[in-house]
């Protein structure tokens, strides 16, 4: 069997001989000082869904080519004065505003969403949690925007299982900030007890609203606390993670498929 | 600025004057929560105060102190410097407001 792979810049795609067009996303991992959930992001992306992943150190300074960025979790710069505060003063953090302003996908997870909060690409910040405890365990969220590329892949009003981690999880906005996000539909999962009821025992953190993941008006930064990278296999206690990879795959291989060819 | 200030700056810029004196200095900020953001450590700090019989205490709310010591050669100079400091990383000014005092 012959199998050409070509590379186009740095968009990958296979051309089978029954001209079948198999595309291939590129995805970018930052590594901050501290972080500590890059392996699982690239895990995911590379060897789980079978995309092209890469590392990107943070004084790296050229996000071309890449499809999506992902700011993974961890404790970059050890949590210092504020989450993510220091990070996004990183040199690779005014490209990353760049690309997000051209209309490239952005993911935060975790410290990954403190940092995207704190560097003004979402709204809000993320504070210490109602209970001042460090948090990690599995919990329900409910999908509230299945029309995003991050979350097509579930149906809305879909309650999942994805684990947490953190310490300073507790979203806050101010009263006309979280009315807009409920206007434009910007908040995407929310903290629900198995049931998908919103109740205050099933928030974990004291966030606003239970507001657990959102995205900005433009659609393409998206930030959670739950981690859906961890959240792939099902040996790994859940697979409800998926749907976050499924909906980019499946949304940017179409654009891509359809991108002229030379 | 006074025009003998005016012309000082000029000299200097011409290397006719020797630079202004820069001096260390002081500051202190202080950042701290705004009103009606919650703070469940000065909440739970209180209930301890309380607990151990402080009865007087009604509500206690925990912020940060900030030492910095800079070079400047002047106050209003400083000032300016350590407000942008606060607004761009020191502070976020979503939930946190700061004061500057300098030395």
């Amino acid at each position: 069997m012959s199998v050409k792979t070509k590379r186009f810049k740095s968009q990958f795609f296979t051309v089978t001989d029954n001209g079948i067009l198999e595309v291939f996303l590129k995805f970018g991992i930052i590594v901050f000082p501290g972080s500590n959930c890059d392996h699982d992001c690239y895990h995911a992306a590379k060897h789980i869904f079978g995309q092209h992943a890469e590392y990107i150190w943070h004084k790296d300074t050229n996000l071309n080519g890449y499809d999506c960025i992902i700011l993974p979790g961890g404790f970059s710069y050890g949590d210092y004065l504020r989450t993510g505060a220091i990070a996004r003063f990183s040199p690779v953090m005014n490209d990353v505003i760049m690309f997000a302003k051209r209309g490239g996908l952005v993911i935060g997870i975790c410290n990954g969403f403190q940092i995207l909060a704190e560097a003004g690409l979402l709204p809000g910040v993320l504070m210490r949690n109602r209970d001042l405890r460090f948090i990690c365990k599995a919990v329900h969220i409910k999908v509230e925007n299945n029309e995003t590329v991050f979350t097509s892949a579930y149906k809305k009003g879909e309650v999942l299982s994805m684990p947490i981690a953190h310490a300073d999880g507790n979203y806050f906005a101010d009263a006309e900030t979280v009315k807009r996000l409920e206007d434009n539909n910007q908040i995407i999962f929310r903290y629900v007890n198995a049931n998908g009821q919103m109740t205050e025992d099933a928030n974990p953190n004291g966030s606003i609203n239970n507001i657990a993941a959102i995205i900005n008006e433009k659609g393409n930064v998206f930030g959670t606390m739950p981690h859906p990278e961890r959240a792939c296999e099902s040996i790994l206690g859940g697979e409800d993670g998926r749907g976050v990879f499924e909906g980019i795959l499946s949304q940017m291989s179409n654009v891509k498929a359809q991108m002229p060819k030379n | 600025m006074e025009r003998a200030d005016r012309v000082g700056v000029k000299a200097r810029q011409h290397g006719c004057l020797a630079p202004k004196q820069e001096k260390l200095m002081k500051a202190k900020v202080y950042v701290t929560l705004k009103k009606g953001v919650l703070d469940p450590q000065g909440k739970a700090v209180g209930n301890a105060l309380e607990s151990m019989g402080y009865h007087e205490v009604k509500n206690l709310r925990i912020g940060k102190l900030i030492e910095i010591e800079l070079n400047s050669s002047s106050k209003e100079g400083v000032e300016n410097r350590l407000k942008e400091m606060c607004e761009r990383l020191l502070a976020n000014t979503v939930i946190e407001d700061y004061r500057v005092e300098i030395e």
